[in-house]
C-alpha cells in the first residue's frame, strides 16, 4: 500500500536552501513542512568559503553556532589569487571587498540544519525521488515519489518549494523557463597531507581555459578543483582522474600546493557550476529557492548565502500570505527581486572575469568578459 | 457448592514489553501481582511496571473457578479430570460508528439512535465491513502450562479470520495478545502490545478512519470435566484496556459503581434499596462500604490533578462517620454540594436550565464553589442541537442515593467484620468488583476501557455478568460488524470496546482536560471558523475541568529518586504528566515512556505520598526557553519557560560530519517507517480542544 502524506509546504531538496525555507517556516508559522531529498545525505559536500554574514543568517534562523560543533566554521588565514597576473594578490582585493572569510564544513553544516528542521517539527524524507507532480482539483499539488525501501509514496501539499539545486529537476517537470548562461563545470579531488600539513589558505590560479581553486578543509586535507567550460572538460577528458591529475601537474602554483600530498581516493568528482536563472511565474503555488532559482558562478561566493536568504524569503512569502491573490502579489515581487539581484550579479561576474586579460583570444575568458544584456 | 467463573468481567492491559507481564490486581485500587513466566501468581505486588528496556509490561487477567466460600476448582482438585478454556477476543472499532459523544446511546430514547442522529460509520466507504473487524477467532487450550496466540497464523480452520492490512503509518496489528494456563490449569488472558497504525492523519480524539489498534474484548468459556464424566460449563468476559498509569488511584465512579448502579435499579439486586422503580428511603446505608470509598477517592485525585475546591470534602471537617442527629446539619451541608444525577430516560423532558448535570455551581451559573464532583460530564464537547449535553459529572444514581441516606443519618457506622466469603452482602463476588473497579465508570466520553453501553441493562445477563449473544456456544461463523447489542439480544466479542477511540492513544493524548462552558446548558462549543472550515472552540466562559485523571494523570509530583540530570527538575515539583509528548503522533509512538504514579509510603496508608516513577526521562530533551524568544521583546528574557521534547536521536553529539550525516539518515528513515501525517496545525482544533496545547 502506498504511503500517503499531507502537509502545507513540501520542500524538494534538503540542502541549505531547502532547510532554511523549512526552518523559517517552522520558526514563524504553524504550517506543516515536509522535505524530500533524493540523495542519502551522504553525498560529498564540497566545502566552501563564506563571509561573516553567515552568522547573522544563523542568528535569524535561531540556531546557535554551538549546534554545529567545534570545527564547522574555520576562519581562513589567507587568500592568494593568481588571476590577471602571475603576481599573487589577496583574493579579496579582487573579488570581494569584504571582511574575514570562513571555510565551512558542508557535511556538518547541512546535517545540522536538517537536524534542526526535524527538531522543530519538520519531516525529512531522504532517498525520496519525486516522480510525478500532479495538480489536484482543490488546487493542491500531489507529488508522487519513490523510496528504495518504502516504495511509492504520495505527498499532498498546498505549496511547493523547489530547492532541488542546479539540476532543478522539479522546475523542468513543471515547465519553468530556465535561462542557462554558461556551462561552467568543476572537477575536483581531495588531497591528504603526508608529512607537512597544509597552509590554511585559499589559492586561485587561472589559466587559458579556466581556473583552479583550492581550500584547506583542515590541517590535513585540501580540496582542489578545476573550473572550465563543460565542452573543454569533455574534450580533454578532464573528468577522468588520470587526465585531470596530469593537467594539474602543468599548473604553476596549484601543482606546488599538492606536492608531497596524496589524492584521497584516485577519483574526481564533477559538478555543474554554471549560471542560470529560473522564470517561474507561470507555475502556481511554486517558489524556487537557492540554486534552483538562480545559480551563481562559484567565483562569486554567493551560492550559500543566497541559498539561505532566498529560502527565508520564500518562507516569509508563504507564511505571510493571507489569500492566494496576496500570495501571487508577493511572489511577483520575489521574482522581481531575484531579477534585480541576478542583474547585479551578472555585472559583478563580468567585472571579475574582466580582470583576467592575459589570454585575449581564449573563448573561456572572452565569453565571460562580454557585457550581458539584461536578465529578460 | 455452586461454582462460577471470576472475575465475571476480567481486565487485561496492553504493554509493549516483548515478554514480561504481571497479573491483574484483585482489589479496587490494589497493586497487580508478580507472576512467573507460566502465569503462576507470586504473592507479591508489582514494584516495576516496566522491563529493563523501559517498556511497559502487559497485564494478564487470571480467571478462577470458585464457590461462595472461596473454594477453588483447579486441576489439582480431587475429582477434576480436565479443564478446557475457549477464549474469543476481537476488536470491532473500525467497523463501528464514529464516536460522537452520546449519539447512539439508547438510554436517552430512540430519537438518539445512531440512525436518527445520522452518525457516520467509521470507514464508511469500506466494501466489506466484516473485514474491518480484527477477529482472530476463538482459541481453546486445556491442561497445565498450555498457551495460544491471537494471531492470524494460529487461527482455527474454517473460521473467517480477519486482520487489518499493513498500515502506512504506525505499527501493524498482527495479534490481539495471547492466553495461557498456569501449572494448575487456571486461565490467564494477556492483551496486545499497544500497536496501532493507519493511513489517514489523526485529527480528533476519536481517532481516524483506516486506523486500528490492538485493544479487544470477548468471551471466556470454561468446561470442567469431572472424573465421573460430568461437565460444568461456565463463562465470563474479558476486556483489554490501556495501561493503568496510576493503579492505586481510583475513579470516583468506577466501572464497578456503574455495574452496581445497573444491578440496583434494573436487576433487582436489593429490593430494600430499590424497588417499584424508586429508591427506598428506609434503606440503611453503610458508612464503610458506601460512603468512605467515595471520600477516599476524592482525596487521591489531588495527586494527579489540581482540584483544590474538592479538598474540604476529604478533610474530616466533621466526623464523617458520626450518624447522630447533632451532626446532621454538617452532613446535609456536605451532601448539598453534590450535583444531583439525572435519569437519561427523563432528562430530555426537563428544561435545559433545570438539568442539574449542566450546572457548575449550586445556583446554576452563579455560586461560590463548584459543585461535586468537579469533573467533566459525559458530553462537555458538542451541542444539544444534535447530541445530548452532559457538562459536569454526577455520582451514579445509586452512589448519590446512598450519600443522601448518609446525610439523613440513615446509615450504620459499624466496621464490617472480616469473613472468608467470596461475596459481599449483595451477593456480588469481590473478585468481580476488584477487576472492573479499576476501570473508569464515569464520565463516558468514551472513557478509557469501555463506555456508556455499560450503563445499559440490556447488555447484562445478571448483575456484573455480560450477556453473551451465543449463550455459551461461541461464534463459529464469525462476528457481525453492524449489530447494536444495546438494542438487546446480548453481546459479541468486540462489542464492549468498539465505541472507544481508534486508536486509544488519540483519546488518551487529547482528553485529560476540558474547558467546559458553564453558562449555556445546551451549548458546549461555537464555530469560530466558517461553515466550510469549522473551528469549534469551547464557548466562553469556561471552567477548567478534568476527564479521568486517575487513568490519564495530568498534574503530578516528581520523585526524590530519579537522576535530576535527566529529569531536569527538582524533586517534589508538580509538573505536567505528559510533558515532552507534544502530538498525537508522539503519543502513538511513545506512550510507553509515560511514568506510573505510585504511592511511595505504602506502609502508612493514612499518609500517602504519590510521585511519578519509571518515566523514560532519557527519551526527552529539555530546554529553558526565555519568554523573549517567543515575544521578540528582549526585555522579557528574565523569565524562562521549561520545554520538554523528544529530540531526534541523531543529536547524540557525534562530532564528525560524516558520521553525523550517517546517523541522521538512519534516524530519519526510522521515522519514515512510521510516519504519521498529523493534520496541519492551522486546521481544525481537535473537537475536544482539551489541553491548552494545540
Amino acid at each position: 500500500m502506498m504511503q500517503a502524506h499531507e502537509c502545507d509546504v513540501l520542500v524538494v531538496g534538503a540542502g541549505p536552501s531547502g532547510a532554511s525555507t523549512a526552518l523559517n517556516l517552522l520558526n514563524h508559522t504553524a504550517l506543516s513542512v515536509v522535505i524530500i531529498e533524493q540523495s542519502d545525505l551522504q553525498r560529498l559536500r564540497v566545502g566552501e568559503s563564506v563571509s561573516e554574514s553567515i552568522f547573522s543568517l544563523l542568528t535569524y534562523l535561531n540556531i546557535p553556532e554551538s549546534e554545529f560543533g567545534p570545527n564547522c566554521f574555520v576562519s581562513t588565514q589567507g587568500n592568494t589569487a593568481y588571476w590577471g597576473s602571475d603576481k599573487s594578490a589577496n583574493r579579496h582585493a579582487i573579488f570581494a571587498p569584504d571582511r574575514a572569510t570562513y571555510q565551512i564544513n558542508r557535511d556538518m553544516f547541512d546535517a545540522t540544519l536538517l537536524e534542526q528542521v526535524v527538531r522543530r517539527g519538520g519531516s525529512v524524507f531522504p532517498r525520496t525521488k519525486s516522480k510525478e507532480v500532479k495538480k489536484r482539483q482543490d488546487g493542491r499539488y500531489l507529488v508522487e515519489a519513490n523510496h528504495p525501501k518504502f516504495g511509492k509514496l504520495s505527498i499532498t501539499c498546498r505549496y511547493l518549494v523547489d530547492a532541488s539545486g542546479r539540476n532543478s529537476s522539479l522546475s523542468k517537470v513543471l515547465g519553468a523557463s530556465l535561462s542557462q548562461y554558461d556551462r561552467l563545470t568543476g572537477v575536483g579531488a581531495f588531497f591528504k597531507a603526508r608529512q607537512q600539513s597544509f597552509e590554511q589558505l585559499q589559492l586561485i590560479e587561472s589559466d587559458e581555459f579556466g581556473w583552479w581553486y583550492s581550500a584547506a578543509l583542515s590541517r590535513d586535507f585540501i580540496v582542489v578543483t578545476y573550473f572550465a567550460d563543460f565542452e573543454r572538460i569533455s574534450k580533454h577528458k578532464l573528468n577522468r582522474f588520470g587526465d585531470w591529475r596530469a593537467y594539474l601537474g602543468k599548473s604553476l602554483y596549484m601543482s606546488k600546493r599538492v606536492e608531497g600530498a596524496t589524492c584521497v581516493n584516485d577519483n574526481v568528482w564533477v559538478r555543474p557550476a554554471g549560471t542560470h536563472f529560473n522564470r517561474f511565474m507561470d507555475i502556481n503555488n511554486y517558489l524556487p529557492v537557492g540554486d534552483a532559482a538562480c545559480a551563481f558562478d562559484p567565483i562569486s561566493s554567493m551560492g550559500l548565502g543566497f541559498a539561505m536568504t532566498s529560502g527565508c524569503q520564500a518562507a516569509s512569502i508563504i507564511g505571510n500570505s493571507l489569500t492566494s491573490t496576496d500570495f501571487e502579489r508577493r511572489r511577483t515581487i520575489y521574482q522581481q527581486d531575484l531579477e534585480q539581484q541576478f542583474a547585479q550579479y551578472l555585472t559583478l561576474k563580468q567585472q571579475f572575469y574582466s580582470k583576467e586579460q592575459r589570454w585575449p583570444n581564449s573563448p573561456f575568458w572572452s565569453r565571460r568578459q562580454q557585457q550581458v544584456e539584461n536578465v529578460a | 457448592m455452586n461454582y462460577s467463573l471470576h472475575p465475571s468481567v476480567g481486565v487485561a492491559r496492553l504493554g509493549n514489553s516483548k515478554g514480561q507481564f504481571y497479573l491483574a490486581p484483585d482489589q479496587i485500587g490494589g497493586l497487580p501481582f508478580e507472576a512467573d513466566e507460566s502465569g503462576n501468581k507470586i504473592d507479591s505486588p508489582v514494584s516495576q511496571f516496566k522491563d529493563a528496556e523501559g517498556r511497559i509490561r502487559r497485564q494478564g487477567q487470571p480467571f478462577k473457578i470458585i464457590d461462595e466460600n472461596n473454594n477453588e476448582l483447579t486441576l489439582s482438585s480431587d475429582n477434576v479430570k480436565a479443564i478446557t478454556w475457549t477464549v474469543h477476543v476481537a476488536n470491532k472499532k473500525a467497523a463501528w460508528y464514529e464516536f460522537n459523544e452520546l449519539q447512539g446511546n439508547l438510554l436517552f430514547g430512540e430519537d438518539n439512535s445512531y440512525r436518527k442522529r445520522g452518525t457516520p460509520w467509521r470507514n464508511k466507504d469500506a466494501d466489506d465491513r466484516r473485514q474491518l473487524i480484527i477477529d482472530p477467532g476463538p482459541r481453546t487450550i486445556s491442561g497445565a502450562n498450555a498457551q495460544a496466540t491471537f494471531d492470524e497464523a494460529s487461527a482455527p480452520d474454517n473460521y473467517p479470520v480477519s486482520f487489518p492490512p499493513k498500515p502506512c503509518q504506525g505499527t501493524e496489528v498482527e495479534t490481539l495478545g495471547n492466553i495461557l494456563t498456569d501449572s494448575e490449569g487456571r486461565l490467564v488472558v494477556i492483551g496486545g502490545y499497544g500497536n496501532a497504525g493507519g493511513n489517514e492523519p489523526l485529527e480528533s480524539y476519536g481517532g481516524a478512519d483506516t486506523w486500528h489498534d490492538d485493544i479487544a474484548d470477548g468471551t471466556v468459556y470454561c468446561t470442567v470435566t469431572f472424573d465421573d464424566g460430568k461437565e460444568l460449563k461456565l463463562s465470563a468476559w474479558v476486556i483489554v484496556g490501556s495501561p493503568d498509569f496510576a493503579p492505586e488511584i481510583v475513579n470516583i465512579s468506577n466501572l464497578s459503581d456503574t455495574m452496581f448502579d445497573v444491578a440496583i435499579r434494573s436487576q433487582n439486586l436489593c429490593p430494600e434499596m430499590y424497588s417499584n422503580g424508586e429508591f427506598q428511603t428506609s434503606y440503611q446505608a453503610s458508612y464503610y462500604r458506601d460512603i468512605e470509598p467515595i471520600i477516599q477517592r476524592i482525596s487521591r485525585y489531588q495527586w494527579v490533578s489540581n482540584v483544590q475546591s474538592m479538598s474540604a470534602f476529604v478533610s474530616n471537617i466533621f466526623d464523617f462517620k458520626d450518624n447522630s442527629e447533632d451532626n446532621k446539619a454538617n452532613r446535609e451541608a456536605y451532601f448539598n454540594y453534590f450535583r444531583k444525577p439525572v435519569d437519561p430516560a427523563t432528562v430530555l423532558q426537563t428544561p435545559p436550565s433545570e438539568q442539574t448535570n449542566q450546572q457548575l455551581f449550586e445556583h446554576g451559573i452563579e455560586g461560590h464553589i463548584p459543585l461535586m464532583p468537579l469533573n467533566s460530564g459525559s458530553n462537555s464537547v458538542s451541542n444539544a442541537e444534535d447530541n445530548i449535553v452532559d457538562k459536569f459529572l454526577t455520582l451514579t444514581q445509586t452512589q448519590y442515593f446512598l450519600l443522601s441516606q448518609w446525610a439523613e443519618g440513615k446509615f450504620s457506622n459499624e466496621k464490617p467484620v472480616a469473613n472468608t466469603s467470596a461475596q459481599d452482602a449483595f451477593g456480588i463476588f469481590y473478585a468481580d468488583q476488584g477487576s472492573v473497579g479499576n476501570c473508569v465508570g464515569l464520565p463516558m466520553c468514551p472513557g478509557i476501557e469501555v463506555t456508556w453501553s455499560m450503563q445499559n441493562p440490556v447488555v447484562y445477563a445478571a448483575p456484573y455478568v455480560i450477556k453473551d449473544q451465543s449463550m455459551g456456544n461461541g461464534f463459529p461463523s464469525g462476528l457481525d460488524p453492524e449489530r447494536d447489542e444495546c438494542e438487546g439480544g446480548g453481546c459479541q466479542p468486540g462489542d464492549l470496546t468498539k465505541r472507544m477511540a481508534c486508536p486509544w492513544q488519540a483519546d488518551f493524548f487529547n482528553c485529560t482536560i476540558q474547558n467546559v462552558n458553564f453558562t449555556e446548558p445546551t451549548v458546549n462549543k461555537v464555530n469560530e471558523g466558517n461553515e466550510a472550515d469549522p473551528n469549534m472552540v469551547p464557548l466562553a466562559p469556561t471552567y477548567y475541568s478534568y476527564w479521568w485523571p486517575p487513568q490519564s494523570p495530568w498534574d503530578v509530583l516528581t520523585n526524590q529518586y530519579d537522576d535530576q540530570s535527566v529529569t531536569h527538575l527538582p524533586a517534589g515539583q508538580q509538573v505536567n504528566y505528559a510533558r515532552g509528548i507534544n502530538s498525537f503522533v508522539q503519543m502513538v509512538e511513545h506512550w510507553s515512556a509515560l511514568g506510573f504514579i505510585r504511592n511511595q509510603n505504602t506502609q502508612e496508608p493514612h499518609f500517602p505520598f504519590f510521585t511519578e516513577s519509571e518515566r523514560n526521562h532519557q527519551l526527552f530533551a529539555y530546554k529553558d526557553v526565555p519568554v523573549s524568544d517567543i515575544t521578540g521583546n528582549p526585555g522579557d528574557d528574565g523569565t524562562d519557560i521549561p520545554v520538554f521534547y523528544i529530540p531526534d536521536d541523531v543529536k547524540t553529539h557525534l562530532s564528525a560530519g560524516c558520521s553525523k550525516a550517517k546517523s541522521l539518515l538512519k534516524g530519519l528513515e526510522e521515522k519514515m517507517a512510521k510516519p504519521i501525517t498529523a493534520k496541519p496545525a492551522i486546521k481544525k482544533v481537535p473537537r475536544s480542544g482539551t489541553r491548552s496545547r494545540r
